[in-house]
């Protein structure tokens, strides 16, 4: 795809560990996740509830609940800042200038009280590094305007004096994107932008965020549980499930052949026309609990390959077909897997 | 349900979500009782209300048994003592001993308060939940009856109430019901108008249920847990009522001693030997703070939607 | 020759028959009605529907479309303000009391949330028996909760468990067990996939089904996504703004849609198995509210084929094939366009390009 150079990494985790306190007890959520973000692409990370995909978003900018934290892992913009280990200052810097976050409800993004224009010079305003003057004001509201019209919507001028309760949906959800680039970060990261949207109007904002990237060789982090979303905007894509990236690689080939079972159900599971009359594919079973000592594959007990190594020992992640990464036994060929045993799809 | 944290797919990751299926933790309704106590006792401001409000219900029921006098007891060759060795806090113009007086007003204290307040409550409720539910002209009746009882000041209807009615405990109890009960009844409404809107009240219309049955069993057991919490606070301003209404001389008759009665009758001896209004304000002071402590506490463990700023929290 | 929309042409009555139903939310309390123009939301605008027996009918429609209205209010637990509604062959628009009641044991629904449908307060075991105790059903008639529970696949310790102590995919399930316990003939399901993860949702629509063959039950399928009704439905309505736009069997919706929102729709539907890398957006524009709706053709603004007419005269269903009704002033255009015009591609932007 177009924009992505090998070696030219946006943002790089590293082994990131994050907890939540519950109740005197410690979830350990994510127990060390890689993840590599190239500059120019879109990647989107997929995953169901429970898988951690939303906690990873939020940890890069550190902005998990009270009761989380990242415990371990670095967090590497650019191939020079670790962010993981950057004073909460320091961070503040980086959030809205280097990445900039959109979230799912447009409504409780924006707040009611102040109008469209007024927030989106705030947010200038608070990466000023100095004094801010009238004058800097003025440019900022221009400069809001132009990104307003940039996103798509039309009559700018008049969306900057209104309050957020007076647009529409969709309008908000522009709103909210313009509000993300006006610093012009070189990394969005977008935890489900689309999920809270009708059908035809997901349809527009994907199509916009496509444009945008394109024209501007933004980075894309996109979060999301809907594979076929992934499937229209995604250059490459990451597999969650239970707090791990079980399968990662381009879009055309992991949905082509899967190499993960968790991933190869996934795309098995979505209902079409073309399965009437036929029973759906489902996957038996429920997410693990993460409370536990969590020994061998994660996914083992709900997978139909799964033997008795899948249960005792954790796979490791291989290259496997043409996905870059793979965590599982059936396709290692080092592992104790007996592969003679594999049943037919 | 433990939240493990929000995602932004808007749902909460709840451990429940997490936890298999088998746990028992969630499962036994004993261990969520269990729990609440014990997360009750966790807070310093629980565990002290806990124990103010266990201890003075112990002293209430106990009272003959602890106290060393009967509350009637007149010695006249020791009036105003102050605290001795044969009266520990002393005594009252009669030469009643103070201690037992307190302890027997406890019990007054506790019977009038409670009651009076769970009377306000099931009325509060009845009458909140046939206007909120029923609506129309039946809510048009019960929110005016309540707005003009609350428009008097408590302390005139009150002393009208108790006028008309005579001073007797009985009466008092209904008259402090009174007062309190419009706060309920409001209380409820708004509950009620919020939860007929929820969805399981639809789906149960829906499966043809009758409005009887909806409110027996899908709305009250549903808004109760305010109304407890509430109880839980207004108690000690029964306290407080029932005292003022005694001391004005409204509340029990003598011999009968109210905390309220033993203030008013230490008043007029307060320079002498100003040991009763001392210890009687003592014991409405502690039981009135003891009271809220726990109901604060209640509230957060219940419904930590209203929790609030609270100050005794660590 | 049908007479009405979506009625097959050999049946028997039908089992919901709803004609020219319409729901209307007047803004303001009692007073206001009085005062004003009557301002507010049409929620439903003179909807015909018929579900014969045993036959699942899909829904489709956005937000704003009125289709959840359109469900409540054919249930009677929404007024309706016009219109008539027919169960098992009885008018019970304006029926109450037992008669109601009687009706109620055979059309039920299933709600879209499955946590707030069921009351929290009580446990799986006595959501499931409720509707025998509403109903006074005889214990030898009844199913045991053990019975219902197996038939949504449900293990039976759930029987003690309260509503939030239940996933999200298991209040589903319980929401249809209860649905399930008077053998009713016909099954209302709002979004029975909204909020599940794909595995769970691929579940329920298993059950669905096999229940359907089980038991003849006929369904009206409420959902925004149309691949969902796809794997489901015999015949699909497409609604927006208050008024049905296309309907017909299941079949002729997907191979020939003749309503430009329609085509959209399918569009939409995400495509798996080829990049849409260059795609642009399927229509332009946003759903206008439904207080405020474009006179004549409510899509006229966002509608390529759009010509005057549209703009000043309401289209009505008129049968353009076998079966298949729309209401559109340019159907035949529309029909003779292959794939979408440019028009509609390009989200509304004047994004960067101008």
């Amino acid at each position: 795809m177009a924009g992505v150079t090998a070696g030219d990494v946006a943002l790089e985790i590293e082994d990131l560990a994050v907890e939540y306190q519950s109740r005197g007890s410690t979830v350990r959520v994510l127990p060390g996740v890689d993840l590599a973000v190239n500059r120019g692409e879109i990647l989107g990370l997929v995953g169901e509830s429970g898988s951690g995909k939303s906690t990873l978003a939020l940890a890069i900018l550190r902005l998990l609940p009270a009761n989380g934290r990242v415990a371990g892992g670095r967090i590497v913009l650019d191939g020079a800042t670790n962010l993981a280990s950057l004073s909460e200052e320091s961070l503040r810097r980086v959030r809205g200038r280097r990445i900039a976050m959109v979230f799912q409800d447009p409504l409780t993004s924006l707040n009611p009280v102040f109008r469209i224009g007024s927030q989106m010079v705030d947010v200038q305003a608070a990466h000023c590094d100095h004094r801010v003057r009238r004058r800097d004001r003025s440019e900022y509201l221009a400069r809001a305007v132009s990104l307003l019209r940039q996103v798509g919507l039309p009559d700018p001028e008049q969306i900057v004096r209104a309050y957020p309760h007076q647009l529409s949906g969709g309008m908000r959800q522009r709103v909210v994107i313009a509000m993300a680039l006006s610093l012009e970060p070189g990394l969005l990261i977008a935890d489900e932008p689309t999920s809270a949207l009708d059908v035809t109007l997901e349809a527009q904002i994907l199509a916009l965020l496509r444009e945008i990237q394109a024209d501007r060789d933004l980075s894309i982090l996109f979060v999301t549980h809907d594979l076929s979303v992934v499937a229209q905007i995604c250059h490459r894509v990451a597999v969650m499930y239970a707090g791990q990236i079980v399968e990662q690689g381009e879009v055309a080939d992991v949905f082509k052949s899967p190499q993960h079972p968790y991933t190869e159900a996934l795309l098995a599971t979505v209902p079409s026309r073309a399965q009437r009359g036929r029973a759906l594919a489902t996957v038996p079973g429920q997410v693990p609990s993460l409370l536990g000592e969590l020994t061998g594959c994660r996914f083992a007990s709900r997978c139909r390959y799964q033997q008795e190594i899948c249960h005792s020992e954790a796979p490791r992640v291989v290259n496997s077909g043409a996905s870059e990464a793979v965590r599982c036994h059936m396709r290692d060929p080092s592992s104790a897997f007996d592969h003679e045993l594999v049943p037919s799809p | 349900m433990a939240l493990v944290g929000t995602g932004g797919s808007g749902d909460p990751i709840a451990v429940a979500d997490v936890v298999p299926i088998g746990s028992e933790v969630l499962q036994a309704r004993g261990a969520r009782a269990r729990g609440a106590v014990i997360s009750i006792l966790r807070t310093p401001g629980g565990a002290i209300g806990t124990v103010i409000v266990a201890g003075l219900v112990i002293i209430a029921i106990f009272a003959p048994v602890i106290a060393p006098y009967s509350f009637g007891q007149i010695d006249v060759n020791a009036p105003l003592q102050g605290p001795t060795l044969h009266h520990l806090l002393g005594t009252d113009q009669l030469g009643r001993d103070i201690l037992s007086r307190l302890i027997y007003g406890t019990r007054i204290a506790l019977e009038v308060a409670v009651t009076a307040v769970a009377v306000a409550l099931v009325a509060g409720l009845a009458l909140g939940l046939l206007g909120g539910y029923l609506g129309g002209l039946v809510d048009n009746v019960v929110v005016l009856l309540m707005d003009t009882f609350q428009s008097f000041p408590a302390i005139v209807l009150a002393l009208a109430l108790l006028t008309v009615l005579g001073p007797s405990l009985r009466n008092l109890i209904i008259v402090i019901a009174v007062t309190f009960s419009p706060n309920y009844a409001r209380t409820s409404r708004a509950l009620v108008l919020t939860v007929k809107q929820n969805q399981y009240v639809v789906a149960e219309r829906a499966l043809g249920a009758g409005r009887l049955r909806i409110m027996a069993r899908h709305i009250v057991p549903n808004i109760v847990a305010p109304l407890f919490i509430l109880m839980a606070m207004d108690i000690p301003s029964a306290i407080a009522a029932e005292a003022g209404l005694s001391f004005l001389g409204l509340g029990v008759p003598p011999p009968n001693s109210s905390w309220g009665s033993i203030l008013s009758d230490g008043f007029n001896s307060i320079y002498q030997a100003p040991w009763a209004v001392l210890f009687a304000s003592l014991a409405l002071g502690i039981a009135t703070v003891g009271f809220l402590m726990f109901g604060e506490a209640l509230r957060d463990v219940l419904d930590p939607r209203l929790r609030g700023v609270s100050r005794w929290r660590a | 020759m049908s007479e009405s929309p979506g009625t097959p042409a050999l049946h028997p009555a039908p089992l919901l028959q709803i004609q020219d139903l319409s729901v209307f939310f007047p803004d303001g309390g009692q007073v206001a009605q009085f005062v004003g123009p009557r301002r507010g939301v049409r929620a439903v605008d003179g909807v015909s529907l018929e579900v014969a027996e045993g036959e699942v009918v899909g829904i489709v429609g956005e937000s704003g479309s009125g289709k959840t209205t359109l469900a409540l209010a054919a249930l009677r637990l929404t007024r309706a303000t016009g219109g008539s509604i027919h169960f098992g062959g009885a008018d019970i628009t304006h029926l109450s009391g037992s008669g109601l009641r009687h009706a109620r044991r055979h059309a039920v629904m299933i709600f879209q949330d499955p946590h707030s449908s069921l009351s929290p307060r009580m446990k799986v075991s006595s959501l499931l028996m409720e509707p025998y105790h509403i109903h006074d059903v005889p214990r030898g008639e009844r199913y045991s909760v053990a019975e219902l529970l197996r038939m949504v696949e449900l293990p039976e310790r759930l029987a003690n468990r309260y509503p939030h102590e239940l996933s999200g995919g298991q209040a589903r399930r319980v929401g249809i067990a209860r649905a399930l316990a008077l053998r009713p003939r016909l099954i209302v399901a709002d979004e029975p996939t909204a909020g599940l993860d794909v595995s769970a949702a691929g579940a329920i629509l298993n059950l669905l089904q096999s229940l359907r063959e089980q038991y003849g039950t006929a369904y009206v399928i409420i959902t925004h996504a149309l691949n969902v009704v796809g794997y489901l439905a015999d015949r699909i309505a497409v609604m927006y703004l208050g008024r049905v736009v296309e309907q017909g069997p299941a079949e002729s919706i997907y191979d020939t849609p003749l309503h430009p929102y329609t085509r959209a729709l399918i569009a939409a539907i995400p495509d798996m198995d080829s990049r849409a890398a260059d795609a642009a957006a399927p229509v332009r524009g946003e759903i206008p509210s439904p207080r405020n709706p474009p006179p004549g053709c409510h899509f006229h603004p966002r509608c390529p084929f759009a010509v005057e007419q549209c703009r000043t005269v309401e289209p009505v269903l008129e049968e353009a094939r076998p079966a298949q009704w729309v209401a559109c002033h340019r159907w035949r255009e529309v029909a003779a366009t292959p794939q979408l015009p440019d028009a509609l591609r390009g989200a509304e932007t004047g994004a960067g390009s101008g």
